[in-house]
């Protein structure tokens, strides 16, 4: 009953247009009435469950990605891949995949990957004819790769709610990433290939010099991923060290070197990020809230006995399970989504035999798939928004590559452990 | 009232400024002195914890100032008549403001009760700081926050031909 009652508030509450930190602050409310709980502690405890130094990596990751984004430290990251890509139909779109891959690995927001690789490529894609609905599906669906390729804020949360290694949880979402990207591409290639009114970028008349100026110019974005993954695997510095350099690092870059920074801009990326920072910290604050009184109703047991009472058969019980996590990734943001769904699911799954590092790919893929599948879909209307195009026009395309790249990801994510653990097995013998 | 309000938002930006920059910084401190000076940056956790909630709080006042909360708002998308994006928006507002206004009332119960164990005030073990301050944060974020629904409100009340409230909504993951 309670469990009805909580989960029929929430989706009431979110379908309202409410923000989520409110959503979830009626949610503590119920809560406060019908359960036996004392109101008083509820926002101590959510202090003491924040006030955690590991945390700042989300917020410095945040910034390092604004930084970025002003600072068009993803042009020469583009560039360079349309050299290799750019001659063949469906090349500039598939550049823009792997660029959301390269920046993902910078950033670790995947808001931040749209805006920024979206930014640059859709006036590119627009004048090389690709068809506007087409190209913003296509970025929108590649931008959740900033959450699977490390370092990922959301495998931060995850691996911190759950007591996981943050490397672990980082390694097991690189190969479903891996995946992700060439089933995108493929499936790009496939739909590009007759499209004959494509305009397709010149040959460099040198191949190699160009490389080396294209290169040259891309070196300084591309230290950043070098400098965040070297310096966390090489056990110089914790994540949230990493972000923090990454964001000291971003600065000079972004202002001397891409001269996208100067004092106005930095100061918008800076109240831009800050601002994001809180509507992402503050939610938190009140998921953590909900989740640790679900906990200590007794929620997960609750739901674990609901689903073992439908099935016990492991491949139907993932199959709810994944429904699930899809339809939270659908209704709330993937920091909302992580923190509610591991809490609750995870006990679940490690009844199934599924390792908790394989859980957090799963959960990644899931909330990426999850931001872009209507109708809530927060990155398909962003993607509009960056495009300049009607959301109506993106459906079709994103269903396919839903259909065709997402899903598959999922699937094998979730049946085959070896996907998600043989990194970290490979680099941490975990 | 509008100019103390543009101060007052003025003020918000640069403390979340001066905040992100202090976090930043400090740990790019904290990496040099490691590596290079082998030494350690003594307690650093105790202020910048401190910053951070004012980060978070004062963020997400600025984020409902700017009204970039993320929302799902499945049902604005579906209204056609302004009349009644309107009428939905204020009742979506007011039950903001309602939820809003539980959660400062809890900020302060909370702030209050650790104030009362003046002169033994809950503080950080090296430099003192008193758990009140962070704890005083989540209580004016919310209230900040309530404070810009009810602005928000206000304004669609007083401008019948504002159909809804403009999101940024892009502050995602």
């Amino acid at each position: 009953m309670m469990l009805l009652g909580v989960v029929l508030l929430l989706c009431v509450m979110l379908v309202l247009g409410l923000p989520v930190p409110f959503a979830f602050g009626a949610v503590m409310i119920y809560l406060a009435i019908f359960a036996d709980t004392d109101a008083t502690t509820f926002l101590i405890s959510g202090y003491w469950r924040m006030n955690n130094i590991v945390l700042l990596a989300i917020p410095l990751f945040i910034m390092a990605g604004g930084l970025m984004e002003k600072g068009r430290i993803a042009q020469p990251l583009v560039h360079l891949a349309e050299l290799f890509v750019g001659r063949v139909r469906g090349g500039i779109s598939a550049a823009a995949i792997i660029a959301s891959a390269v920046f993902g690995a910078i950033s670790g927001s995947a808001a931040a990957t749209l805006t920024c690789i979206g930014s640059v490529l859709v006036p590119r894609l627009r004048a090389a004819n690709y068809p506007p609905g087409y190209s913003a599906a296509l970025i929108a669906s590649a931008a959740p790769l900033g959450l699977l390729i490390p370092p990922s804020s959301i495998q931060i949360i995850y691996a911190w709610i759950t007591r996981q290694s943050v490397l672990e949880c980082f390694l097991a979402t690189v190969v479903p990433g891996f995946i992700l990207i060439t089933l995108l591409c493929v499936l790009n290639f496939i739909l590009m290939r007759r499209r004959k009114d494509i305009a397709l970028e010149p040959a460099p008349e040198r191949f190699t010099g160009e490389l080396v100026q294209r290169g040259a110019s891309a070196v300084p974005a591309l230290m950043m991923p070098v400098i965040i993954l070297g310096g966390i695997y090489g056990g110089i510095m914790t994540p949230t060290e990493a972000a923090g350099i990454a964001v000291l690092y971003a600065i000079p870059v972004g202002w001397y070197i891409y001269r996208g920074l100067n004092r106005k801009t930095f100061i918008e990326a800076m109240v831009q990020s800050a601002t994001t920072t809180g509507v992402v910290m503050v939610m938190f604050f009140t998921v953590m809230i909900v989740s640790r009184l679900l906990v200590f109703e007794d929620i997960p047991g609750i739901a674990q006995d609901l689903i073992f009472s439908i099935s016990e058969n492991p491949i139907v019980v993932l199959i709810m399970i994944n429904l699930v996590i899809v339809l939270v990734g659908m209704l709330m943001d993937d920091v909302s989504g992580v923190l509610l769904t591991a809490p609750l699911l995870l006990p679940i799954v490690q009844d199934l035999g599924v390792d908790p590092v394989q859980f957090a790919a799963i959960i990644g893929v899931n909330l990426g798939m999850g931001n872009i599948t209507p109708p809530t879909a927060p990155l398909l209307y962003l993607g509009a928004r960056v495009a300049n195009t009607k959301v109506a026009q993106m459906l079709w395309p994103t269903l396919l590559m839903i259909l065709f790249a997402w899903l598959p990801t999922l699937v094998i994510t979730t049946y085959v452990p070896g996907v998600a653990l043989w990194l970290p097995e490979l680099l941490l013998g975990k | 009232m509008s100019k103390l309000l543009r101060y007052l938002v003025i003020a918000q930006k640069a403390v979340i400024v001066l905040c992100s920059l202090l976090i930043a910084v400090t740990f790019g401190i904290v990496v040099v002195l490691r590596y290079l000076f082998e030494a350690n940056l003594f307690a650093y956790e105790e202020w910048m914890l401190v910053a951070a909630f004012l980060l978070y709080f004062i963020g997400a006042a600025q984020g409902s100032y700017d009204n970039s909360h993320i929302k799902a708002d499945l049902l604005n998308e579906w209204i056609k008549s302004p009349r009644t994006r309107r009428r939905y928006a204020i009742a979506t507002l007011g039950l903001e403001i309602a939820i809003g206004a539980v959660l400062t009332y809890w900020g302060f119960l909370m702030v209050a009760e650790d104030l009362a164990k003046y002169p033994e005030l809950p503080a950080t073990p090296v430099y003192k700081i008193p758990l009140a301050v962070p704890l005083a944060t989540i209580f004016l974020g919310f209230f900040l926050m309530t404070l810009y629904s009810l602005m928000h409100m206000l304004r669609l009340l007083h401008e019948p031909t504002a159909g809804h409230r403009e999101s940024k909504g892009d502050a995602a993951s």
